[in-house]
């Protein structure tokens, strides 16, 4: 038999876990998208005839078509929007950039950070006061995931080979932290507090899932490039380094999710609380507040750890991955939850849809704006094959 | 949608389901992952079912798609997707045996990412050398290369394809 042939041969035969879409799952979803875009395109037209660019009326969002049977299960305890709307603005792109996201602001809300993607691959963007600059990419790929108050950039690189690395940018010089020795990978990006410390989880870099296990926390103090590996249990994550040094986390056992915690860098630890018979898992943390999700449910959690308030938000918004001192949260889903509803981020209407993804806590929210492909109305398909658009955005909420 | 219309959609996406899940696995290497790419490749799909149903080459068009989606997918950075977000059906050892067994599974995985993807295209997915590099987005002789590359590196891990009897 030919190679390539016997190549197919064992490609089919691959086993694959099982999948949880059926046509049960898909007809549903995308009946429900078609009348949201319907929806969306009746609200860009109106929007149109009044000579100006509004944002799409929630109302006009929901279910227009005759058929309005929900697709998902129905929130129980939904928050209502918030009266006062968020002021959007735009953040100008960097000379030759046509596609980027913002992913994370420092606390002052003076620096910025996003990735560009440039051929399938990120290249770093910092903005000062608004301005933006690519930074250079001295490896294939160059991924931003944190900056703070005195414009330190942390993130990734990757040259396509092993694991990868942590990066420090500062003073206009990237320097690749150390690992130690073995194949690492860290994931899922590097984080810095104000003092400059940088922390990341690291995996052994084997090929394939491996769930997490045998991961490390690894911290480099402020300024140094040997990492100290930090004493937590077996199966610890850690998503959110704090000013005062602390972490919040989850511990997980075979991929599942065990309890969220915060650690101190002794490794001390305090277990969040979670409803009887759930697990919960914390990812942010600022202040008092802690923000997570409930494991297996995607709902946002919310927890104030000086009064021990609890607080679990509908499903559709996912897991909290941002949180304000004011105790806002931001959702993996891209939604915005201030004093417990949902706050409008006008994302321009036309098909455009607008997620958050991070904020400080004098209000100023980072996020991107996605625009679809154009619909095929001339009856060409090329736009089913064409990516989508993703431009930075902020908010002033 | 007519319904004579959505009959035909569902026909047609009913029956290929599964091997849209094993080339978004293939692909992405993560089960749910796997299951966002495909549903947002056939809700795609309903939404222009009219004329993508006049397509010349249907499943050479969806796979294109699914690519797309799954290029798309990574860009916005799953893998910070906490593993919350998910509904762990049957998390369990079972499944993970399975996977763990397949020795070409491990060594696609330890592919580059382009590599990976033409090589599920061309011997998964059986397009052609120049549908790959349309739904890649580069040139053919990028797939050309990239193929070659990726087929040594698989055999180097692999020896010969051909499983020994």
């Amino acid at each position: 038999m030919d190679q390539e042939q016997a190549l197919r041969e064992r490609l089919a035969a691959i086993a694959t876990p099982p999948s949880r879409i059926s046509m049960d799952t898909v007809l549903p979803a995308a009946r429900q998208r078609v009348r949201r875009r319907r929806a969306v395109w009746a609200g860009a037209g109106a929007a149109l005839t009044v000579g100006a660019l509004l944002a799409v009326p929630k109302v006009l969002l929901s279910d227009a078509g005759p058929d309005n049977r929900p697709a998902l299960p129905a929130a129980t305890s939904a928050p209502v929007a918030h009266p006062a709307a968020c002021r959007p603005r735009t953040l100008p792109l960097p000379d030759g950039i046509t596609d980027m996201e913002a992913e994370s602001v420092d606390p002052t809300g003076r620096y910025i950070v996003g990735n560009a993607t440039v051929k399938h691959v990120f290249r770093p963007v910092l903005w000062t006061d608004g301005v933006p600059r690519l930074l250079p990419a001295p490896a294939e790929s160059v991924q931003v995931t944190g900056v703070n108050a005195a414009g330190v950039v942390v993130g990734l690189v990757n040259d396509g080979a092993g694991g990868g690395s942590v990066f420090r940018f500062e003073d206009g010089q990237y320097t690749v932290l150390g690992m130690p020795a073995g194949n690492w990978a860290p994931y899922p990006g590097a984080m810095i507090n104000t003092a400059g410390d940088v922390l990341v989880n690291a995996e052994p870099a084997t090929a394939g899932e491996n769930n997490g296990k045998g991961t490390i926390v690894l911290l480099w103090k402020a300024g140094a490039t040997t990492p100290v590996r930090l004493p937590l249990p077996a199966g610890a994550t850690v998503d959110d380094l704090a000013d005062d040094g602390t972490m919040v986390g989850g511990l997980y056992r075979d991929g599942a999710g065990v309890a969220g915690y915060r650690w101190d860098q002794r490794g001390e630890a305090r277990k969040l609380s979670a409803p009887a018979g759930k697990v919960t898992l914390a990812s942010a943390s600022r202040g008092d507040w802690v923000t997570g999700s409930v494991w297996g449910q995607g709902e946002a959690a919310r927890w104030n750890l000086r009064t021990g308030e609890f607080r679990q938000f509908p499903q559709r918004f996912g897991p909290g991955v941002a949180v304000n001192d004011d105790g806002w949260v931001v959702t993996q889903q891209g939604a915005l939850i201030r004093d417990g509803a949902v706050a409008d981020l006008s994302a321009g209407g036309g098909g455009r849809t607008a997620k958050a993804r991070a904020l400080t806590d004098d209000g100023l929210v980072v996020g991107s704006v996605a625009v679809e492909p154009e619909a095929g109305r001339s009856g060409s398909l090329a736009f089913l094959t064409a990516s989508g658009q993703t431009l930075p955005q902020i908010w002033q909420c | 949608m007519r319904s004579d219309l959505e009959r035909e959609y569902v026909d047609y996406v009913a029956g290929r389901l599964p091997r849209l899940h094993r080339a978004a696995y293939l692909l992405c290497a993560d089960r749910y992952q796997a299951d966002d790419i495909v549903q947002a490749t056939v809700t795609a799909l309903y939404m222009n079912w009219k004329s993508a149903v006049r397509a010349d080459n249907l499943d050479g068009f969806v796979h294109r798609i699914l690519v797309r989606r799954y290029l798309d997918e990574r860009r916005r950075r799953w893998s910070r997707v906490l593993l919350g977000d998910h509904l762990p059906e049957r998390p369990g050892p079972a499944d993970t045996r399975v996977e763990a067994r397949d020795e070409l599974l491990t060594a696609l995985r330890a592919l580059p990412k382009g590599q990976r993807a033409v090589v599920v295209l061309r011997y998964f997915s059986d397009l052609s050398v120049e549908a790959t590099a349309a739904a890649l987005g580069c040139s053919v002789g990028n797939v050309k290369s990239q193929c070659s590359r990726g087929l040594a590196a698989l055999r180097a891990e692999l020896g010969a394809f051909q499983e020994s009897r």
